[in-house]
């Protein structure tokens, strides 16, 4: 039977509502403030997703938080410089969470494959391989239904097929007794996004979380 | 089987206030004391460990014999409440023990009698000593069976009839028949491992390292064949030929990590004992050159299948394989998890330990290991307020920081900054300080000439003169000179 279009019957579904209802189940929840930036909603399964600017420390662990808390694995890959307490006040699971220093050679490119196996979220650091590796993992990772996030300068993560790339910036910190809260401007572009999207949030508030500003 | 069991009822109540592993860990010293008359223990959770009676007793002259020995050993070893049972069960042994710790004295239960004291106990036994689900026990309460007697009373085939693998279990619970056998007999040799080491190793850290090969090999082993090891012994031999032997218990079955963690429980008690006093018995002389893995008891899979979306359990489980692959992938990858070990650095509140030492699996052990306060409680006083720097430098970089004349800022020894400070300079950058917080001064060990630290940690908002960027720098002053401690990226 042909349904005529702009014709709905109940209990029928088309194939767009079907898509964007399984959309909701493949993205992976971000705290509240952060949604808004994002195409899905959340970290979409499967993509790779750049963070650059000067907050994007900060702006790393508010993206996983949310999903950590929930239950989904992450690894940090390379980064002997994360705070771990900064992570763990953005809401991030540290039970879930484990460090993998990597010898920062060739073989960068299979670990990262390896570790889309069975972890949820990879955050890299200044990734180092070849553009040719570079797309391999993302295969990889759209495979895998795993989430690639690619934190660094913008021109080692340009070799990446990025699929969306944050940019935090910050615009102004404010200071009593000691460092309280910071004013950023988060903004999200890339090839599934139309018209860039941006929002203004405090990363950290003065919890250490994300809030709207 | 005559079994003997001690049990302490309130060892994790005492021990466990910084978690599973730690009142594991001071059970060991139970455990070692028990050894000197029983070679060969089972410890099926802190505060409980079962033997067979038959060897000890038959060495020093029956089972009175051997359980007034064992009174003063463990008396010694810790003051809480604790009870030596012997029955003609495992069961049976256990709620002697039980009844044993109320009264404070052993409690022998003689073979002729074992059915008798079997059958006077109270359902709810079944599920506090033996493993049978609460709903399943709970369904005999309202079917009007309260006691074991009325349960074996049933028979046999109607308890297997209505509630199947449990029902044999419960059956031969309450019929004094063991559900599991201590003395296994020789297991089948194509899934014993052993691994030899070409030098003799002393720390726990790098036999389990070492181990590791053969453990997972065993645990393969056991899953090929469509099982998983719930009850595995684990063998230890130095090179002067001390060998340490010890069952353990893992009802959800053993992981290769979860093995590897008993292993490093049992050298841990094992290898450091050396240490602790002038020649306590059973010390090592040498190092570990032999590890041998002989998983005991095996269980269908098919009783633990996972669910259809995957639960926590699954998830960890998947995540553990990855990282496994992970380090396969490449020789030189290293792979560490958090752990909480408190401290006034920024760097060392949370420490790296390697993921080999942990079980990945242990959902409730990892919770343990990252929750703020474990372990000795002490007060932090001196460390940074909240939030916290996201970027934490391991090996600072020295920067300099200047007044506004131009003059290198310090610290007096009352903590207080010389001027204020107006100009940093990390490398080539220059930053220009708007408002700075501080310091907050630590002064660790100020007792230990060769270890102590003083170090004062001063917060400065700067705005970079190259970006005209805000940023937040945590420097710290130590030794007259500036570094950059964190960032607050």
């Amino acid at each position: 039977m042909v349904l005529p279009a702009g014709v709905r019957t109940a209990g029928v579904e088309t194939a767009a509502d079907l898509l964007a209802r399984a959309g909701a189940h493949t993205a992976l929840p971000v705290p509240a403030p952060l949604a808004p930036v994002l195409p899905m909603r959340g970290l979409e399964r499967g993509r790779v997703h750049g963070v650059t600017g000067d907050a994007a420390a900060s702006l790393v662990y508010a993206l996983v938080a949310a999903a950590s808390a929930e239950g989904a694995w992450c690894a940090f890959v390379d980064m002997p410089h994360a705070g771990l307490r900064a992570a763990h006040e953005h809401g991030v699971a540290l039970e879930r969470v484990v460090c993998i220093d990597t010898d920062r050679s060739l073989s960068w490119g299979r670990v990262v494959g390896a570790l889309t196996d069975g972890i949820d979220i990879i955050v890299a650091r200044d990734p180092v391989c070849t553009a040719a590796e570079a797309r391999k993992v993302a295969s990889r990772v759209k495979a895998q239904g795993a989430v690639l996030i690619v934190q660094g300068a913008v021109q080692s993560a340009q070799s990446f097929p990025l699929d969306v790339l944050f940019t935090a910036r910050t615009q102004s910190w404010s200071f009593g007794a000691c460092a309280l809260e910071r004013t950023v401007r988060v903004t999200a572009e890339g090839r599934r996004i139309p018209a860039a999207r941006g929002v203004t949030v405090l990363l950290p508030s003065a919890s250490g979380a994300v809030a709207g500003a | 089987m005559r079994s003997i069991v001690i049990v302490h009822p309130q060892w994790h109540a005492h021990h466990g206030g910084h978690g599973h592993e730690h009142s594991f860990r001071t059970y060991e010293k139970v455990v070692r004391a028990v050894t000197a008359v029983s070679p060969l223990v089972e410890v099926t959770g802190p505060g409980c460990l079962v033997f067979p009676a038959r060897g000890p007793s038959r060495y020093f002259g029956g089972e009175q014999a051997v359980v007034h020995m064992l009174h003063p050993l463990v008396a010694g070893v810790d003051a809480g409440p604790f009870g030596i049972g012997a029955a003609g069960s495992r069961f049976a042994a256990m709620a002697a023990a039980h009844m044993a710790a109320a009264r404070s004295q052993p409690c022998i239960i003689d073979g002729s009698i074992t059915q008798q004291f079997i059958d006077a106990l109270p359902v709810g036994a079944l599920h506090r000593l033996a493993e049978i689900p609460e709903d399943v026990v709970d369904l005999f309460l309202r079917l009007g069976l309260g006691t074991c007697g009325a349960l074996s009373a049933i028979g046999e085939k109607a308890l297997i009839e209505r509630f199947g693998v449990d029902g044999r279990a419960v059956h031969r619970l309450v019929t004094g028949a063991d559900t599991m056998l201590l003395d296994p007999g020789a297991p089948p040799p194509d899934i014993v491992r052993a691994v030899d080491f070409d030098a003799p190793l002393a720390d726990s850290r790098h036999v389990v390292g070492a181990a590791r090969a053969c453990i997972e090999d065993a645990v393969a082993a056991v899953s090929r064949t469509g099982r998983q090891c719930v009850r595995i012994l684990v063998t230890c031999e130095t090179d002067h030929a001390e060998t340490n032997e010890r069952i353990w218990v893992e009802p959800r079955g053993f992981s290769a990590p979860s093995v590897a963690q008993r292993l490093s429980w049992q050298l841990e008690g094992w290898l450091t004992a050396a240490g602790e006093q002038d020649d306590p018995p059973g010390a090592v002389t040498s190092g570990v050159v032999r590890v041998v893995v002989t998983p005991l008891e095996c269980r269908v899979l098919l009783a633990d299948q996972p669910m259809l979306w995957g639960g926590r359990q699954q998830n960890a489980e998947r995540a553990s394989r990855a990282v496994s692959l992970a380090v396969a992938a490449a020789p030189g990858v290293s792979v560490s998890v958090p752990q909480w070990n408190g401290g006034r650095d920024a760097s060392g509140e949370y420490a790296r330990i390697p993921v080999d030492m942990v079980d990945l699996h242990d959902e409730s052990a990892a919770q343990e290991r990252v929750r703020a306060g474990r372990g000795v409680p002490r007060d932090w006083r001196g460390a940074l307020p909240a939030p916290s720097p996201t970027v934490v430098h391991p090996d600072p970089p020295a920067v300099r920081v200047s007044d506004a004349h131009g003059v290198d800022v310090s610290v007096t020894g009352r903590h207080e900054l010389s001027a204020d400070p107006a100009h940093v300079t990390v490398g080539r950058h220059g930053f220009t300080v708007m408002r700075h917080a501080g310091p907050w001064p630590v002064e660790e060990r100020w007792w230990d000439h060769v270890r102590r630290r003083r170090l004062a940690r001063v917060q400065v908002l700067v705005r970079e003169d190259r970006t005209g960027l805000e940023r937040v720098l945590l420097l710290g002053l130590e030794n007259g000179a500036w570094c950059l401690l964190a960032r607050y990226d």
